[in-house]
């Protein structure tokens, strides 16, 4: 999973950040809104955009207001010291998701934040089924036939992608774009191992992983059963 | 008069007692006036009778002067010259040398400059402890049978009232005729003097059927005085319940045109009042509004962090981590209030500030002696380069503690908002320059940063309001305080580039104070 953080206060965008990478995504920080608005035109990879209103060079609300002017779905969640219904109303108008006044608790972001790419992958609820296969957003797990699987991190962000394009193509690059952080240098031939690894601990049963030659990975739709 | 102001100052009281004492001078004038006219008027029936007595008992003294007998008028002759039954009269006549003649003896003397012959000179005198009206006149003793009078007596009234000289009505005789010794002489004066005591009584009553009205018409017009008073003023009392029924937040303005014209110009003022004082409010509530919302980011901060490091997964260096990071925003909370302080410090002030000389040079070295170890822990090279304390034109007339406030708020910013790397070090000079002739003080903070660009000149002095650099640790209302105290202190801000074409170009900040009225 890939964040992006667009909050000008540093301790509180630490905060944020290191909460966001213990539970395993790649996380970026941008702290005004004119950079917020160049990181979301340069790269549409990101699975969430935590937007601070308050931010320098350009407002959050106008940031939004481009980021849906170009059509993107990113999925989006205003933080703002300003309480009012005058404020909510406008930010979910603009295209928030989701909204959470300052101060706030950790276990409350978390949440928020999983239902929200939750919702960007078209899951309902925390877990998400596929086949013999659960994955637990919540928990960071994923189990088979009811059996957790031991999974590192990054084997987890990239399960977590293909889950989310389960039956698409998803290419190395865009591979490396979601599990990657800025300033991170992961190889191709990083992804193959990781791939390679978690193969090995996910294909079981209907469970697989296809290759596309020259193109990518994608992995396979469960057929439903007859 | 103060007959009905009360302790405080009352326009109804004052009005009345300005109309009240006129009003009473001017009934106590009519009261005499009408008791003079009223007498006077009284007497001058009496005194044409009186005037046409003693003609009647002249003629009858000259006819027994010329018949040589003695004079001695019937009872009923004296019974009508007398007034009235209330009053008696009484006669005398004398000869032109005072030689008393007949009829009472105890009448005063005839007035020695009532000399014009046919005229009646009518006085006031005593006579036997009563007053008396006495009427005089002095009669030619002409041939028998000529009458002593022509046309209707001429009387003159008072005393000492020089009588004009009159044509003598008789042309005075070489020779007169034959007669008793004691009545030789030219002429006869003869003398009629009666009480008036039907004329006091009829006096009175005039006086007190013109006078009695009069009186009760005061407390009427006093009181209709008083209702048109009270109806006059009661538009004031609908103002006076306008203004109370209000809200105690509703600070629209009175509407002036309903109001009487004479109060219009003091409603109006009082609008102007309102409209300050909506205006003051309104920052003040916005300001708040603003504080609260800077507040709440720090406050944010601080809890994900302690969040954090309550995990159970946290190890020493993620407790660390959160621990100094708390701290940071413990700081800038602190900060960020204590700015917000010397703001409201600073714009309260603005009505009585304490105005002393200040020597900038020596305040100036003084805070930046006090930022030098901030400066040290960032790498900046932080300097004074400018006026020697005490010397000409490098004193302001202000308050020290608002100008040290608003010289470490400018060094703050540079501090703040200056990098510095060993390749290219932060540096940041404070000067004071001092024009004693021209009257001009400069006190110019300038660093080697990333500028301010122009677009956002005017919007660095709003508060909260943040030009992004590196780690910025600012509130935001550095300039805002700079901004205030400097408007208190009748000095102007300006900001540009402090090398323009450099890149970076840097920023001054100047501040312009006049010192004109300073003895320096």
């Amino acid at each position: 999973m890939r964040i992006l953080i667009a909050e000008d206060d540093h301790v509180l965008a630490d905060g944020l950040l290191r909460t966001l990478r213990s539970s395993g995504a790649a996380v970026d920080h941008v702290a005004s809104g004119a950079e917020a608005d160049a990181a979301l035109l340069a790269t549409d990879e990101f699975d969430l955009l935590i937007l601070d209103l308050g931010l320098p060079r350009l407002h959050g609300l106008e940031v939004l207001k481009r980021l849906r002017g170009r059509g993107s779905a990113l999925p989006v969640l205003i933080l703002t010291a300003a309480d009012s219904v005058e404020e909510r109303v406008q930010g979910l108008d603009f295209g928030a998701d989701d909204y959470m006044a300052k101060p706030f608790s950790l276990q409350e972001l978390e949440a928020r934040v999983r239902a929200l790419t939750r919702r960007g992958m078209g899951a309902t609820s925390s877990t998400i089924k596929h086949g013999p296969l659960v994955y637990d957003q919540a928990g960071r797990g994923a189990s088979i036939d009811g059996r957790m699987v031991e999974l590192s991190a990054r084997e987890l962000g990239l399960l977590e992608v293909l889950l989310q394009r389960a039956g698409r193509l998803v290419s190395k690059d865009q591979l490396v774009e979601r599990l990657c952080e800025w300033g991170e240098e992961v190889s191709l031939n990083a992804i193959e191992v990781y791939i390679h690894r978690l193969r090995k601990k996910i294909e079981k049963g209907p469970i697989r992983i296809a290759t596309v030659r020259g193109l990518g990975y994608c992995l396979e739709k469960i057929p439903s059963s007859p | 008069m103060k007959l009905f102001q009360r302790a405080q100052n009352s326009l109804f009281g004052e009005i009345l007692d300005s109309l009240l004492a006129p009003a009473l001078l001017i009934v106590l004038l009519s009261i005499g006036v009408t008791w003079l006219v009223a007498r006077g008027i009284a007497n001058a029936p009496y005194d044409r009778a009186l005037a046409h007595s003693v003609r009647v008992l002249a003629q009858e003294a000259v006819t027994a002067q010329q018949q040589e007998r003695a004079f001695a008028p019937a009872p009923a002759l004296m019974a009508l010259l007398r007034g009235s039954e209330h009053d008696q009269a009484w006669y005398q006549v004398v000869d032109e040398a005072g030689r008393h003649v007949a009829g009472h003896a105890d009448l005063p003397p005839p007035l020695s400059d009532a000399a014009a012959p046919g005229t009646v000179y009518i006085t006031d005198g005593l006579l036997g402890g009563q007053e008396v009206r006495i009427a005089q006149l002095r009669v030619p003793l002409g041939r028998p049978g000529q009458p002593a009078f022509n046309g209707p007596p001429r009387i003159v009234l008072g005393e000492g009232n020089a009588p004009e000289p009159l044509p003598a009505t008789e042309p005075p005789r070489p020779d007169d005729g034959a007669g008793p010794a004691a009545g030789k002489g030219r002429a006869l004066v003869v003398q009629l003097a009666e009480t008036r005591r039907r004329q006091a009584v009829h006096a009175g009553e005039i006086t007190t059927g013109v006078l009695l009205p009069q009186f009760a018409l005061l407390p009427l017009a006093v009181m209709l005085l008083w209702i048109a008073l009270a109806r006059g003023i009661k538009p004031l009392s609908v103002v006076e319940e306008r203004i109370r029924e209000r809200r105690p937040d509703d600070l629209s303005p009175i509407d002036e045109t309903t109001v009487p014209l004479e109060v219009a110009p003091l409603v109006s003022a009082l609008n102007v009042l309102l409209g300050k004082l909506a205006d003051s409010i309104n920052t003040q509530k916005r300001f708040l509004a603003d504080a609260a919302h800077q507040l709440k980011t720090p406050l944010a901060g601080l809890r994900m962090q302690a969040d954090l490091a309550l995990r159970e997964a946290a190890d020493a260096q993620a407790l660390k981590q959160s621990l100094k990071q708390i701290g940071r925003s413990s700081i800038r909370a602190t900060h960020t209030v204590n700015q917000l302080l010397a703001l409201a410090r600073a714009e309260g002030g603005s009505g009585a500030l304490a105005r002393q000389p200040c020597d900038m040079a020596r305040l100036t070295m003084e805070v930046v002696r006090e930022a030098v170890p901030r400066a040290m822990d960032r790498a900046l090279d932080l300097g004074y380069d400018g006026a020697e304390p005490g010397t000409r034109g490098v004193e302001v007339l202000g308050n020290a503690t608002l100008l040290r406030e608003l010289i470490r708020n400018l060094l703050d910013n540079a501090i703040n908002y200056t990098p510095s790397s060993p390749g290219r070090p932060g540096v940041i000079t404070a000067h004071v320059l001092a024009d004693p002739f021209g009257h001009v003080l400069l006190l110019q903070v300038e660093d080697n940063g990333p500028g301010i660009a122009e677009a956002e000149r005017e919007l660095v002095f709003e508060p909260f309001y943040r030009v992004l650099g590196n780690e910025a640790d600012g509130s935001g209302l550095g300039l805002p305080i700079v901004r205030e105290i400097a408007g208190q202190h009748r000095a102007t801000i300006t900001l540009e580039d402090a090398h323009p074409g450099m890149q970076p170009p840097g920023t001054r900040v100047t501040v312009r104070f006049d010192t004109s009225q300073e003895t320096a």
